[in-house]
């Protein structure tokens, strides 16, 4: 199917964009963003969870994100996750990308009436 | 903290394992999203049952994070890594910057062995391990001729291994021999190239038209030779070399169709041929390429071995398996039992002489690289000392001993890369010496230069060298260093440091003995060959050759008419004492032999070959050949009177071992000549080699081919040449000079290879020498510097300060007598190998072992008795307030 790898790409940049997002807010672990994606999407973007973990982990490694065991919600012992000033920059750019990407598409698509 | 205690929110945690970290985080995941569920009235497994289930395949999702994670480790670790040895180097630096006498005396050890091994891998390199530059160069070889029933003959023994090919056995290869995918021949050769009216000599190869294909060549312009081409009085069409059409015609694209006169006969140029190609390392591109096979003298009949081929190997076939069904192809083709043959990778057969002469010189570059670690490794050590209190702390704040390790094998590292780059620029210099110092016969030398490859072959020497002399003295000091930061004064843990000090010390002195005895061995052979008789008396003779196209040389009466027109001009001139010609004269690279046989004897093949001169009268009294027996030539010795020949010592020894060979018949070249004269023998192409029988016949009664004349006088050459040159141009308008060269020079240029070698590892030798006595000298200066007080309060007792003096000087004396002891086994032993590169004296010659022993214990007590002398005089109430 052409075009596919691209399609896929935006999709996994989509889900690194939502989740550097859920961190601008502060430190979250893993189960606490993918609460938070579901609830702001109103559970339209169902994020695959199990993918979630990985795109994480793949963050971290290119640095945009930063992690740490800390206690959380009463002692239970957390990986925290928080943005890097790297992740900051990148997340604006990527933000104004998709905007104005979404715009275009939202304006073809809209029926001219 | 307490166990008990339970953690605030927010507190930080240490980490888990690398590997745990996703199930631990997958697992909280679960609990978190249970609870939740379970808030809306599920079951507790079905609760926990479900939230595993949302987040898909667990170990896949906990594989791949860990891959990513173990990624990231890895990443990181490199970065660690870096970033620590760059820390170290700017410590080191740091380092030696504060000690620039011993940076700088380091760093010059290290780059005189880089340098020097460098250089000499280059030219290896170059000379030996690089392919051709021909398509699968592997598969080339050199087809020869072999003749072991030659060997016995010291005449011809040369010809033993490799006689070049005739037409009979270039079709025994044609219809005999399946294990070539195709072979090529050629003539090297020379022809005089007229270019309006003004002859010059130039360099061509009669070539096969396969020749080019074989090599997987073509020519950049025009088309190649023809097989049709390859025939008796052929079309005359040449091949340009690329030099020659770009230096000559400019590299004209309009060349094709041009006419050249090559030996007063047109030759149409059809094709230029690839740049760089030449047939033999050691020979420049030629000019032209005509094609072989036109000429009488190459048909079959005449039986001329002339030709030089290289064939490719089919696939799968060694060059052993090709040799063995060449040689019965021979065989088969000239019905001679006694043949062979000899195929042999071709960049081989090129370079077989400089073989192991140049490995000799890398080993003995590689020895002195060997001395320049030790004896960093000893000033390291000595150095070391001083720095037992500092590494001592480190260990004790918690570094590492590996760390420490690698700390100073760091900073050793700097010191060899600091002295790599330092070598680098002297293997630049010092190639461009060797290169220019070697003699032509290292094929491909003239070309060579440092390149990328030897440059990376001194950083890897570097490298290997900063490990090598920092490894011992690192290891010594971190194992010291454990303890030592609580005792005072200076660390005396350093005995293990002592007998390792001895230890290098021996070392250094034993593998500079091996390099001394290796050098002095080949400057005494090389004495000996400078002093050995010629035979002749070349001082005050000049050899001047000539060039001429082939025509005069067919002009027998022309010839002659030349040569003593010639003498009668050149012994006219002033200054001169005396002129002659001969064809072949000693160290002129000439050589012509046929077989001689004595009248009445019977013979079994054709009789022993014996070199052959035809000289005009006066050759023996200019050359200063003494006659033993008989007379000279003179003028009466000519057409219409007896044929006469002289005889060397060597054939009279030979042909008449119990009687007088004056006045004998001996028959040669078809006829027989009486013997008028016997004369001495002259060594003709090596001093290292006796010359085997020669016979020479008048001039007058014999013309044969290329011709010398021999001019002997006082004057000096460059004086005496122009004088030379207009004499002998003048007087057949086809013949010019080609070169005058005085016969001492000849005869020099006849062991440049022994020069060569004597000057390398001589001066190998010579800087061993002299990093032997500045690492003694070093080593003795840090025990004299950590004795101090020792000595103080013993001389203040009452030592005399020569006593003193020994007490300095024990340590490394006993490391010295040990070292000279272990170098003159280990010489006695290595020097073995060098018994082929040896003329004169044996390889464990006593006075060679005698000096080399003398200098080397000369050069010890001077280096260490220096500083040692200086500690004892010392103050002693000065040393004890001291501290």
């Amino acid at each position: 199917m052409p075009g596919a790898p691209g399609s896929r790409d935006r999709l996994r940049g989509t889900l690194d964009l939502l989740v550097l997002k859920t961190l601008t807010g502060g430190p979250r672990h893993g189960y606490s963003i993918a609460r938070w994606l579901a609830q702001e999407s109103d559970d339209t973007v169902r994020v695959e969870e199990g993918s979630l973990y990985p795109a994480l982990y793949r963050l971290e490694e290119r640095g945009l994100v930063s992690s740490e065991w800390r206690t959380s919600d009463g002692g239970r012992a957390a990986k925290l996750y928080a943005l890097t000033a790297l992740g900051r920059k990148h997340l604006r750019a990527e933000t104004d990308e998709w905007l104005t990407f979404a715009k275009a598409v939202t304006r073809i698509l809209q029926p001219q009436s | 903290m307490s166990a008990s205690e339970p953690p605030r929110d927010g507190q930080r945690l240490v980490r888990p394992p690398l590997d745990r970290e996703i199930d631990r985080e997958l697992a909280f995941h679960i609990e978190m999203r249970a609870r939740e569920l379970a808030a809306y009235g599920k079951s507790a497994d079905e609760a926990e049952r479900v939230a595993a289930a949302e987040l898909g395949d667990l170990a896949a999702v906990a594989d791949e994070c860990r891959t990513i994670n173990r990624r990231r480790e890895r990443q990181m670790n490199r970065v660690h890594a870096l970033s620590e040895l760059i820390h170290g180097a700017r410590f080191a630096l740091r380092l030696l910057r504060r000690h620039p006498g011993f940076t700088a005396l380091a760093a010059i050890t290290i780059a005189l062995g880089i340098g020097a091994a460098t250089s000499i891998f280059s030219v290896v390199d170059g000379v030996l391990l690089r392919p051709l530059p021909f398509a699968n160069p592997d598969r080339l070889v050199a087809v020869w001729i072999a003749q072991p029933s030659l060997a016995k003959d010291p005449v011809i023994e040369r010809l033993a291994e490799r006689t070049v090919l005739g037409a009979e056995e270039l079709a025994a290869l044609r219809d005999r021999t399946t294990a070539y995918s195709g072979y090529g021949y050629w003539i090297q050769s020379g022809s005089m190239l007229t270019t309006n009216g003004s002859a010059e000599p130039v360099t061509t190869v009669s070539a096969s038209a396969s020749l080019l294909d074989v090599l997987g060549e073509h020519t950049v312009l025009g088309r190649g030779l023809r097989l049709e081409e390859n025939v008796l009085d052929g079309p005359h069409v040449a091949l340009v070399g690329w030099e020659t059409w770009t230096s000559r015609f400019a590299g004209d694209s309009g060349i094709i169709g041009r006419r050249v006169d090559l030996d007063e006969t047109p030759y149409t140029i059809v094709g230029v041929l690839p740049r760089g190609l030449r047939l033999d390392r050691a020979t420049p591109p030629a000019a032209f390429w005509t094609p072989v096979m036109q000429s009488k003298y190459e048909q079959p009949q005449y039986h001329n071995r002339s030709y030089h081929v290289v064939a490719r190997l089919r696939a799968g076939i060694t060059p052993a398996a090709a040799e063995l069904q060449t040689a019965r192809a021979f065989r088969a083709a000239d019905g001679d039992t006694t043949l062979s043959a000899r195929v042999l990778d071709w960049q081989y057969d090129q370079t077989h002489e400089a073989r192991g002469p140049l490995y000799l010189l890398l080993g003995a570059s590689a020895l002195l690289l060997l001395i320049g670690c030790v004896n960093v490794a000893m000033l390291l050590l000595g150095e070391s000392a001083s720095r037992e209190r500092e590494v001592a702390a480190r260990i004790a704040l918690g570094a590492s001993r590996g760390r420490i390790v690698r700390q100073l094998l760091v900073e050793s590292t700097t010191i060899a890369l600091l002295g790599a780059t330092l070598g680098a620029v002297l293997a630049w210099t010092l190639t461009r010496t060797l290169t220019s110092l070697a003699s032509t016969r290292i094929a491909g030398i003239e070309s060579l230069g440092v390149d990328v490859r030897a440059l990376g072959f001194a950083i890897l020497c570097a490298t290997v060298a900063g490990v090598l002399f920092g490894l011992t003295p690192a290891l010594t000091l971190t194992r010291a260093s454990e303890g030592a930061l609580m005792r005072v004064g200076v660390g005396h843990s350093a005995r293990h440091g002592r007998r390792l000090q001895r230890w290098l010390v021996a070392t250094e002195v034993a593998l500079s003995f091996a390099l001394l005895v290796g050098g002095v061995l080949f400057a005494r052979s090389l004495d000996k060959l400078t002093a050995v008789d010629p035979g002749f008396r070349p001082q005050h003779v000049v050899a001047i050759k000539m060039v001429a196209p082939h025509s005069f040389y067919r002009d027998d009466p022309r010839m002659l008419a030349f040569y003593e027109e010639g003498v009668r001009r050149l012994s006219a001139l002033a200054g001169v004492n005396g002129a002659a010609a001969g064809q072949n004269p000693p160290f002129g690279g000439g050589w012509s032999s046929s077989p001689v046989t004595v009248e009445g004897r019977t013979y079994e093949h054709g009789g022993p070959s014996t070199d052959q001169h035809s000289v005009l009268p006066g050759y023996f009294s200019v050359l200063g050949v003494p006659i033993r027996e008989g007379r000279a030539f003179d003028a009466t010795d000519a057409t219409g009177s007896e044929l006469v020949a002289i005889v060397s010592d060597a054939a009279a020894r030979r042909d008449f071992p119990n009687e007088s060979a004056v006045g004998r018949r001996v028959f040669w070249q078809g006829q027989y000549r009486r013997v008028v004269g016997v004369v001495g023998d002259v060594r003709a192409a090596k001093l290292t080699r006796t010359t085997g029988p020669a016979i020479y016949v008048p001039m007058r009664q014999y013309v044969s081919g290329p011709t010398t004349f021999i001019v002997r006088s006082s004057l000096d050459l460059a004086a005496l040449t122009p004088a030379l040159r207009s004499t002998l141009d003048g007087i057949d308008p086809a013949v010019s000079v080609s070169s005058i060269e005085p016969m001492p020079a000849l005869i020099s240029r006849s062991y440049s290879d022994e020069r060569y070698r004597t000057i390398i590892v001589g001066a190998f030798a010579l800087f061993a020498a002299m990093l032997a006595s500045v690492g003694l000298y070093g080593v003795t200066l840090r025990a004299a510097t950590r004795r101090t007080r020792e000595i103080g309060i013993r001389v203040a007792l009452g030592a005399t300060p020569g006593r003193a003096t020994q007490l300095v000087m024990s340590d490394t004396l006993r490391g010295v007598a040990a070292g000279l002891v272990g170098g003159l086994a280990v010489s006695l032993v290595g020097a073995r190998a060098l018994e082929a590169y040896l003329y004169g004296v044996a390889p464990t010659d006593p006075l060679t072992f005698g000096a080399v022993l003398a200098l080397l214990a000369t050069v010890a007590i001077i280096a260490s008795g220096i500083p040692a002398r200086r500690a004892s005089r010392a103050n002693p109430a000065l040393v004890l307030k001291g501290d």
